[in-house]
């Protein structure tokens, strides 16, 4: 017997090494970012306190562009290191949650049909399930790294993960 | 100030008035060679023509003693 | 006594004969105009030379006798000219005239003052002192005018009492100075300047005097009938107690006395530094508290900022904390929501059909083999060991009950579960998934909006609250500031002075309480010496001798007269000045509307002030430089006056408008032309400023003579300075 909930929270989702400038542009690495010396980029230069909430970010954004780009393998790619079921901070873990309820939707999940599958045939739907997430990100993150090149002084203000939210909508 | 002027700025002294048992007036003309009876008066009266700046401090309080040697002696 | 001309022969730049360099006088306002380096201050020197014997040294700033200058005395011009043998002579010449005698008729008198150089050697450098011989050094020479003619006064003194007379030594700082001399002379820090003037002008000297004699004569009087007293008491027992205590009270009444003065002088001390620091305690005060403000002011600037740091910080945060993120997912919540109604439907078909197929599975099973007994007769067979087919009996664990036993343990009915039919159950997941999803959409997708406006509203308030204290530190800032700029206290003082204040107000109300206590103690002494006198006098009835009685009472109130004199004649004197300056303070100030105020000469400890202030007695404390000199001349010409020195004694004075504007150096002029029978003022300020030399001329009614000095090269064109000569022209 599978809990799909424990399943997936134990799964850390990759990152495709191409977007890796852009996380850490945008994001501390974790709540205190000690690379960075100065109070000042510290205060403005970040907009998320932790690289896993830049990329629940991205795949909302991938979910609403409803972009959903598989990994490649052109690209090597990585975790954060941190099971999903860490991604705590800023009280994040609800919306991820909400991601997983997404994906499904979106995914068409036959959750009759989960009931009548063995564990390993379970634990292979919810690789799915994290492979979709995955796919979410990587689409959100093409999206924005467009957009940036687009248009870079869109993302000078502290709202501008906002707007995009209201462009995306 | 002259001599004379000095002995009349004593006289406006109200503390001097005071001790004088004489009129506004009476007060008023006199001057410093008026002939007076008071002894207080002559004392003042010895000490201006007797003191000049400098030196004078002993011989005018040996005018004013003999002031009074010679009044006693006169008595 | 005016001054009728002074005349100069091969002193210094004056080189040529006593004819060729002649300053003619006469009563009134006289100015000499020169340039920079035309030789004013050599005039101002020759003057004094011709007085003192002494010349100004300008690089020790000191004057030095004759002696030690020397040679040096001489024109260059004479120096170079002059042959081994030959002389060079110095002369300065004052010609005055004597009025002060109105009876008779007006006195000449001609001073002259010589110094006679011999060249013994010729070298190319005729300032070398080796060339030189001093013949004569500072030969002095009086004459008075006979009808006709000038005759030789015996010397004996007669030099020294003309110029005193001329020039009153006492009152010689009063009529001679140099224009920077002024700020010492009348020195507002130095608490002597005024009483030194004072006791010149009034002779209060001689009340001093006075005073030193009444109490030496009063002491003496006091001793002699002290003696008599105690010889007359020596046999009388009675008498003996309160003699020693009389003696004790005359000592403790001493020494309370002392105690007094030094407690008034104290208190007097407490009372000006108060009043010094009154001026300053409102600003020193403001000054405090716009410090405190700007500090307050930039903790509020430094809290609203961190604030909005924080806000910036964690206003991305919000995408989670407040569920921005999710703004446009709601609607997946609704699929979800169908998604697990049609799961929960199917689910429920799938359990009763699964449920059926069990059932059937279940009845299958529960059927005994066709052969045996009822489910119930079987059971109690095999309770009481015996088939009731066959009535036999049986063991247990033969063939026959294991048989039968499997049989009914087979059959026996199982308690169904779902799981019995599913592989897994995942609804406890989906309600939580569902129960996650139904509260962010329901309560946090809806306010999302409305939460970012919120928190963007927030941001930008704390934006503004900090621009608005901004604008209210600069306020404050630019306040301290123009406090500081303006006010009569720094920033560093402020602190010192609030703090002074108080300790000067501390101890100014405890040296009351001691001055209270000290006047009642000796109150009380006095009146029991004064009953002790009393006993004292019935004890041995009259029996004093009444001369010495009599002595004793008078020259103690001689005493008590020419103490109390005193201090009503210096009084009144202080009174004139002050009435005097302001009467100058005015005349001086009458062209020039900007200044306000009035001068009063306030009472510090036993000495007078002079001080600015305005109609309400306020000290003025941001008069400028002029004005501060204004009235310094003010109170000079206030004392000359006050002496009546004006009439008889001329004021020579060298650049004393220097730091005037135009307004103030005619009304300087106008107002020392009134007051002054004869003024000599040397100064530059006429030479460039023609449209000043113009109203000098035209607006000083009781002008003397305007004399302009040039020398004969300019000072660029100068090689040396042996052509120098002085040219001298009159302009009226």
């Amino acid at each position: 017997m599978v809990d799909i909930i424990e399943d997936l929270g134990k799964k850390a989702p990759r990152y495709s090494m191409k977007h890796r400038n852009l996380i850490e542009g945008y994001a501390r690495k974790g709540a205190i970012d000690y690379h960075e010396k100065t109070e000042k980029s510290y205060d403005l230069g970040k907009f998320f306190t932790n690289f896993y909430e830049f990329y629940i970010y991205a795949a909302y954004i991938g979910v609403y562009t409803e972009n959903p780009l598989p990994l490649s393998n052109d690209y090597e790619t990585r975790t954060f290191g941190v099971p999903m079921r860490d991604w705590t901070s800023n009280d994040s873990f609800p919306s991820l949650q909400y991601l997983w309820m997404v994906t499904m939707v979106t995914a068409r999940l036959d959750l009759n049909a989960l009931e009548d599958m063995n564990d390993k045939e379970v634990e292979a739907e919810m690789l799915k399930i994290k492979d979709r997430i995955e796919a979410y990100a990587n689409g959100g993150f093409e999206f924005i790294n467009s957009k940036i090149k687009e248009n870079p002084a869109f993302f000078d203000d502290e709202d501008c993960f906002v707007k995009l939210l209201k462009e995306v909508e | 100030m002259n001599q004379n002027q000095i002995f009349k700025k004593f006289l406006q002294n109200p503390v001097l008035k005071e001790k004088l048992s004489m009129s506004k007036s009476q007060i008023d003309k006199l001057d410093l060679f008026a002939i007076t009876e008071d002894k207080l008066l002559e004392v003042i009266k010895t000490v201006i023509l007797y003191t000049e700046n400098g030196d004078s401090i002993d011989l005018s309080s040996r005018r004013i003693n003999q002031l009074f040697k010679k009044n006693s002696h006169d008595n | 006594m005016i001054i009728k001309s002074i005349a100069v022969q091969d002193f210094q730049c004056y080189s040529g004969p006593l004819d060729s360099n002649i300053f003619e006088f006469k009563p009134g306002l006289n100015v000499i105009i020169g340039d920079n380096g035309s030789g004013k201050s050599k005039l101002y020197d020759a003057f004094y030379w011709l007085l003192y014997d002494k010349v100004f040294n300008s690089s020790t700033r000191s004057f030095e006798p004759t002696s030690h200058v020397g040679i040096n005395l001489a024109s260059d011009k004479a120096k170079a000219s002059a042959q081994i043998g030959e002389f060079v002579e110095v002369i300065v010449q004052l010609l005055l005239l004597d009025q002060s005698d109105k009876g008779s008729v007006p006195t000449e008198y001609l001073l002259t003052r010589s110094i006679r150089l011999e060249k013994i050697k010729e070298t190319d450098d005729f300032s070398d002192p080796s060339c030189w011989k001093i013949d004569s050094l500072s030969i002095t020479k009086v004459e008075m005018k006979d009808i006709l003619n000038f005759k030789p006064m015996p010397e004996s003194g007669s030099f020294d009492r003309i110029v005193k007379l001329l020039l009153p030594p006492d009152m010689e700082p009063y009529l001679w100075f140099q224009g920077e001399q002024v700020d010492s002379l009348i020195d507002f820090k130095n608490e002597d300047s005024l009483t030194k003037a004072i006791d010149v002008l009034s002779g209060i000297n001689i009340f001093d005097n006075y005073i030193e004699i009444a109490t030496k004569v009063a002491k003496q009087a006091n001793e002699s009938y002290n003696r008599e007293e105690r010889e007359k008491l020596r046999l009388n027992n009675s008498a003996k107690e309160n003699l020693l205590e009389k003696e004790k009270l005359e000592k403790l009444i001493d020494k309370e006395k002392d105690n007094l003065i030094l407690i008034i002088d104290n208190l007097e001390t407490a009372e000006q530094r108060k009043e010094e620091l009154l001026g300053k305690i409102e600003d020193a005060k403001e000054l405090e508290k716009l410090k405190i403000n700007l500090e307050s002011a930039k903790g509020e600037i430094n809290q609203a900022q961190s604030l909005l740091n924080d806000g910036r910080r964690n206003f991305n945060n919000n995408l989670f904390r407040k569920k921005w993120l999710l703004r446009n997912a709601g609607k997946f919540s609704v699929q979800f929501e169908q998604m697990q109604k049609k799961y929960d439907e199917r689910r429920e078909d799938i359990k009763i059909e699964r449920k059926l197929e069990l059932q059937q599975e279940e009845a299958r099973k529960h059927k005994l083999p066709e052969n045996v007994p009822n489910r119930q007769y079987l059971e109690e067979m095999l309770n009481e060991k015996k088939c009731y087919l066959c009535d036999r009996s049986f063991i247990v664990g033969d063939p026959a009950h294991t048989y039968l036993s499997n049989v009914l343990e087979r059959t026996k009915k199982k308690k169904v579960s779902y799981t019995d039919f599913l592989k897994q159950d995942i609804k406890k997941n989906i309600q939580d998934l569902y129960s996650n999803a139904y509260t962010i959409s329901n309560y946090a997708i809806p306010r999302v909006d409305e939460s970012i406006q919120e928190e963007l509203e927030k941001l930008d308030n704390l934006q503004a609250t900090i621009e608005n204290k901004k604008q209210a530190y600069s306020t404050i800032e630019e306040k301290l500031n123009h406090l500081l700029t303006t006010g009569s206290v720094s920033q560093e003082d402020a602190k010192n002075i609030v703090r002074s204040f108080r300790e000067s107000d501390d101890s100014k109300d405890r040296f009351v309480q001691n001055k209270f206590e000290t006047e009642a103690r000796l109150k009380q002494y006095k009146e029991r010496l004064s009953i002790i006198n009393r006993e004292l006098k019935s004890s041995f009835g009259g029996k004093m001798n009444p001369d010495t009685l009599e002595k004793k009472e008078i020259l103690d109130d001689f005493l008590e007269i020419a103490l109390s004199t005193r201090d009503l004649v210096y009084e009144e004197q202080i009174k004139l000045i002050e009435e005097l300056a302001n009467t100058h303070f005015y005349q001086m100030t009458r062209e020039n509307t900007s200044v306000q105020g009035k001068i009063i000469l306030e009472k510090r400890g036993k000495s007078h002030m002079p001080k600015n202030v305005d109609e309400n007695g306020v000290e003025l404390t941001s008069i400028n430089d002029s004005n501060i000199i204004l009235i310094k001349l003010a109170t000079i010409l206030a004392i000359v006056s006050a002496k009546g020195g004006t009439e008889h004694h001329p004021l020579i004075t060298d650049a004393p408008t220097s730091k005037f504007s135009d307004n103030y150096t005619i009304g300087f002029c106008k107002t020392i032309s009134e007051i002054f029978n004869q003024s000599i003022i040397i100064s530059y300020d006429f030479y460039h400023n023609i449209m000043l030399r113009e109203r000098l001329l035209k607006e000083i009614e009781n002008l003397g003579s305007v004399i302009v000095i040039e020398p004969s090269q300019p000072e660029n064109q100068r090689m040396n300075r042996i052509d120098l000569s002085t040219k001298i022209s009159s302009l009226n």
